[in-house]
């Protein structure tokens, strides 16, 4: 006999055991005895490792009960200390790398640059950065224009008819002369340091000094003074600064070339320390400032070839005749 | 004779490890268990019911619900270790492995034996012979006292999907008997 259609909820009652043998539909009488021959009671075989069972059951059931003294209380302790040490030795290293770069803010700078210093490792101070970003990443400022940032140019530096951030640059050599005839042991130090350089040039007509006087009297007196001794010192301890990786405008650098650039005379045989004057924003004049520090050297400032002037800043120039040979060139660009 | 009433306190002592509620648990769903695994996996039905219940135990404190979901949570856990024994097999077919097939032949090769033993056993062979996913839906709902849902729930399939299935195992296990005319005794 062929089994007749089944519908879908006969099907499900057969699978569910609730339909007898007897009253299943035609064809399927075989199979609802069949479902129920499987679902039948449990033999004792089926059960012949129980007592083996249970008996490792209760042991992982029991090994996994929370115990009376539980390490809950520790871990988070651990954790936060961890969790702790990381995030203190993570903010020491970017605060160091920020220092190194100089890229704190002026006070923490400071604070950063002496921390740094006693364990012997020099990054730059506060004031380097102010002195470094208005000589060297600010293009002159025309008065009235807009700034970099939108703001206009302050009328007083309209007035004094000059570039208000690009003469800072001239500020330091007269805040070390005005230290000096103070009598501060910086500028003492300043001026012996000057003492062992070689010749030196004064103004060069034109040197907007006003503008930068103004403008180092607005930081006020101890950060004057505290600047004056850090250019003193570091023109003691590196008289031959300047030498550099071309294209890497290190900030010391460029400032110490700007020194050097005052040195160099047109003849290139300028040499040693020089004065703040004829500072341009040409980039001609900078290489050639970067290379003229190294004619600073005892020794150096050779006679210069004039047409190699441009690689002055290259490291293998950074001796003694090629070093002169970019003062040469640099004075020639600086002051036509 | 289930549990149904006494099953809140039979669970809550088989979570601190009452050895007489692991008792009672076992004897209740053991049975089914190891049928459902016998009839998809000749040969390791035993092994695998045993790694059954100790994951069970592993994860007793973690489960919650009732008889039907306790007995819903074994099989899918029944479920995965079978998965998991079919890849193994299908890993380590080697030359050895054949020749323990050998050795040990399939039950369903061997029907006159099976036959022999209970009409239990016959059944169950008779099941097994349907393509694997009929076989596992019959198997889940009649030996597993599961529902149409929880079957989909466990298998990974539609209800739907479900029912079809089943309603071609009937089909095909009615005519198949009808052919045959062999009755099955309980």
């Amino acid at each position: 006999m062929r089994p007749v259609p089944l519908d879908p909820d006969t099907a499900d009652r057969l699978l569910a055991g609730v339909v007898p043998p007897e009253d299943a539909p035609p064809g399927y009488e075989e199979v609802a005895r069949l479902l129920s021959a499987a679902s039948s009671e449990p033999r004792a075989e089926e059960l012949a490792r129980e007592e083996e069972l249970v008996a490792q059951m209760a042991a992982i059931v029991g090994s996994s009960l929370p115990s009376p003294r539980s390490r809950r209380r520790f871990k988070p302790v651990l954790r936060s200390r961890r969790v702790t040490a990381a995030l203190v030795l993570a903010g020491l290293a970017c605060t160091a790398g920020l220092a190194s770069a100089g890229s704190l803010p002026g006070g923490l700078q400071d604070v950063a640059s002496a921390a740094l210093a006693k364990i012997g490792i020099s990054v730059p101070d506060g004031d380097d950065e102010a002195v470094t970003l208005s000589t060297e990443h600010r293009a002159p400022a025309v008065p009235g224009s807009r700034g970099p940032k939108g703001r206009e140019v302050p009328a007083t530096a309209k007035r004094a008819g000059a570039r208000p951030r690009s003469a800072v640059s001239a500020a330091p050599r007269d805040v070390e002369t005005r230290a000096e005839q103070r009598g501060t042991p910086a500028a003492r130090q300043s001026k012996s340091a000057r003492a062992g350089g070689a010749a030196r040039n004064d103004h060069v007509p034109g040197t907007p000094s006003t503008a930068a006087v103004k403008a180092s009297k607005s930081r006020g007196p101890e950060r004057r003074s505290a600047r004056a001794a850090s250019v003193s010192r570091r023109q003691a301890a590196h008289p031959g600064r300047g030498q550099g990786a071309p294209g890497t405008p290190r900030k010391r650098r460029t400032r110490a070339g700007a020194q050097s650039t005052r040195n160099s005379t047109p003849n290139g045989s300028g040499a040693g320390q020089g004065q703040a004057t004829g500072r341009q924003q040409d980039p001609a004049e900078r290489n050639g400032g970067q290379g003229g520090s190294g004619a600073g050297n005892p020794g150096g400032g050779g006679s210069g070839n004039p047409g190699t002037g441009g690689q002055g800043g290259e490291p293998a120039n950074g001796g003694a005749g090629p070093g002169g040979t970019a003062i040469s060139n640099a004075g020639r660009n600086g002051r036509p | 004779m289930p549990l149904e009433a006494q099953f809140c306190g039979v669970l809550a002592a088989a979570r601190v490890g009452a050895a007489w509620a692991l008792v009672t648990l076992y004897r209740e769903f053991q049975p089914g268990i190891l049928r459902y695994l016998n009839a998809q996996a000749p040969g390791d039905g035993e092994d695998l019911a045993a790694e059954v219940w100790l994951d069970a135990a592993a994860g007793l404190g973690r489960f919650e619900g009732d008889e039907n979901g306790f007995r819903a949570w074994l099989f899918t856990i029944a479920h995965r270790r079978l998965i998991d024994q079919r890849r193994r097999d299908a890993r380590h077919r080697t030359l050895l492995g054949s020749l323990e097939r050998l050795e040990h032949p399939n039950p369903l090769d061997c029907e006159a034996e099976v036959l022999a033993s209970s009409g239990t056993d016959a059944a169950l062979a008779l099941i097994a012979r349907l393509p694997r996913d009929q076989a596992e839906v019959v198997l889940l709902r009649v030996v597993g006292g599961l529902d149409t849902d929880e079957v989909a729930a466990i298998v990974g399939k539609k209800a739907g999907t479900v029912r079809v299935l089943q309603h071609r195992a009937l089909k095909r296990l009615a005519g198949e008997l009808v052919e045959e005319g062999r009755p099955v005794t309980n």
